[in-house]
């Protein structure tokens, strides 16, 4: 791979990767460090493999691997949820949209406003088996079928977590009072 | 249905999230890829000895009066010179086997395994492999079409997965996604050449060892039949497309029993240890909830009361309430609960729901709990454990 395959990798999917590094660390030093290894990994590889079909897949498959056998270096540092990320994002670019808000009452987006805070803890706290699809899934949108290939698991396998993962969630949030909503 | 909706659109609200890599950063790993290629075009030793030279010049004569390129070149394509060796080397396989599938000419024109044979470094997840095999493959449209070049939109629409499978091995376990394999392509005078390695598979030998060629992204279960008891694998006729399978015609000598049964045996240690974690993370799962609803006194007894983060709980118009901690280095939580929820039946005495965090180091770990006491105030609190 030559740097301007490499630039191009970088700048065509550098985004999304590192959107889905920061969602499996919550910590920017590891979301960078996984980030970098990740870009490494695949060129050390020369890899060729998916890289003109789909390189994004081919990355975000090289990133799971990584996170997967490296738990402890990426052992949650982020103890007790970062105070700016519960009070200054989760209503912002990253919380409800405007169009589903518009219509509730200020002391209600209050709520919403914990609510994904709670939602984004929750999430977290699934195991890798679960988290990581709803991250393909909801994070970068992906399709079921490119998360079966990218987890080399079958598509219903996807369906299958994705279901378990929200029914997780729910129970979850109704503890925090989600069925309220 | 209409929950499932519901939390389906909270969720893509709340993750949808995009975040975007530092300048630097990326600027960083473009800079240590230059370093890496410069090392590895460092390490390029072709040092043959003239005899070996001569009689590999004429094993790559008879190759160059067959349509594609020989291996060799096909390794030097790719500037791994080293490799290109090895394919001109005693223990490399000509094969130059074509059969015709689907409207393509698939040919087989060799294979060779090693340690060391390579310039280029192949990684596993932590680990450095050395001992690998190679084989060079030659895709061409039947009809003379020229296959769309790797700089061409088209390349890459019809994939095509290049495998060896191991006679007796169930061959979506045992394939090239599974061996830590890889591969690389390119396209010259119409004709795609692949070039795949994969960990070692000579060890198999005396099993028997295929190359599969389909059109499929990974190993696919319709294209081949595996026979669970023979330990045979046919492609499959009703499939339609490609689906070629070579037999490689690999020295039994080269076998290596005691290898292979290491190699398996650690393969199905991982997918145990793969299904064992699943099964850990959804006990793990059951215990926390069965904790939360076991003792919670003799739980936060074990722990020490962060004094600080002791606060009252007071019901909003919802009934609702939200208990805050925020640490002296900044850190804190901020968590929104629902009292009438979580102290139902509870007259006084700790609520069993309480929130598990993790520590900054991997051996701290806090617990909020929530207790409500005789005359009705009810607090949020957060003890810390080693």
């Amino acid at each position: 791979m030559n740097t301007r395959e490499i630039s191009e990798l970088v700048e065509m999917h550098g985004n999304a990767i590192y959107t889905f590094c920061c969602s499996l660390t919550h910590n920017k030093i590891e979301a960078d460090d996984l980030y970098q290894e990740t870009f490494l990994k695949a060129i050390e590889r020369k890899g060729k493999m998916h890289q003109n079909e789909n390189p994004k897949s081919y990355l975000l498959a090289i990133a799971i691997g990584i996170w997967k056998n490296s738990r402890r270096k990426y052992a949650r540092r982020q103890r007790i949820a970062p105070m700016e990320s519960l009070n200054e994002n989760s209503g912002g670019e990253n919380g409800l949209s405007m169009e589903l808000t518009k219509s509730i009452t200020t002391e209600d987006r209050m709520i919403n406003k914990e609510m994904c805070q709670i939602v984004r803890y929750e999430v977290e706290q699934l195991s890798d088996k679960l988290k990581i699809p709803l991250y393909l899934y909801y994070t970068l949108e992906l399709p079921v079928e490119n998360i079966a290939k990218i987890m080399k698991i079958p598509t219903g396998t996807v369906k299958s977590r994705l279901f378990k993962a929200r029914k997780e969630l729910k129970v979850k949030l109704e503890e925090h009072g989600y069925e309220r909503r | 249905m209409k929950e499932d909706k519901q939390i389906n659109m909270l969720l893509k609200q709340v993750l949808s999230v995009t975040k975007e890599p530092d300048d630097l950063l990326n600027q960083t790993i473009i800079s240590k890829a230059k370093e890496r290629n410069a090392m590895s075009k460092k390490k390029r030793m072709p040092m043959v000895a003239a005899a070996a030279l001569t009689i590999l010049a004429l094993s790559g004569t008879a190759l160059a009066a067959s349509r594609f390129l020989g291996t060799e070149k096909v390794a030097e394509k790719f500037e791994d010179y080293k490799l290109a060796d090895a394919f001109k080397g005693k223990d490399a396989v000509s094969i130059n086997k074509t059969v015709q599938s689907d409207q393509y000419d698939i040919t087989l024109l060799g294979i060779v395994s090693g340690t060391e044979i390579s310039d280029y470094i192949a990684t596993g997840d932590e680990e450095i492999l050395s001992d690998r095999t190679y084989a060079v493959v030659a895709i061409a449209n039947t009809d003379g079409t020229p296959m769309p070049s790797t700089s061409d939109e088209n390349y890459g629409q019809e994939p095509f997965f290049v495998s060896p499978l191991i006679k007796g091995l169930k061959p979506w376990q045992y394939n090239i996604a599974t061996m830590n394999g890889g591969y690389q392509d390119f396209v010259e005078d119409g004709i795609l050449y692949r070039l795949m390695e994969c960990n070692n598979v000579e060890m198999f030998a005396d099993r028997g060892i295929y190359l599969c060629v389909s059109d499929t992204t990974f190993y696919s279960v319709d294209a081949y039949d595996y026979d669970e008891l023979t330990g045979e694998i046919t492609p499959n006729s009703e499939y339609e497309g490609i689906n070629v399978l070579f037999d490689l015609p690999i020295d039994i000598s080269k076998a290596n029993r005691e290898k292979a049964d290491v190699y398996i045996s650690e393969m199905e240690t991982e997918e145990d240890e793969d299904s064992k974690e699943d099964e850990i993370n959804e006990s793990v799962d059951a215990s926390a909830l069965k904790n939360a609803e076991g003792d919670v006194e003799e739980r936060v007894a074990a722990g020490t009361l962060l004094k600080d983060s002791v606060m009252e709980l007071t019901a909003d118009v919802d009934g609702a309430a939200t208990y805050t901690y925020e640490a002296k280095d900044g850190s804190g939580v901020n968590l929104y609960v629902i009292l009438e929820d979580i102290f139902a039946g509870i007259e006084e005495g700790f609520s069993p729901q309480t929130v598990e965090i993790n520590g900054d180091e991997e051996s701290v770990q806090y617990i909020v709990a929530y207790r409500k006491d005789a005359d009705g105030k009810m607090y949020g609190m957060m003890y810390q454990f080693q």
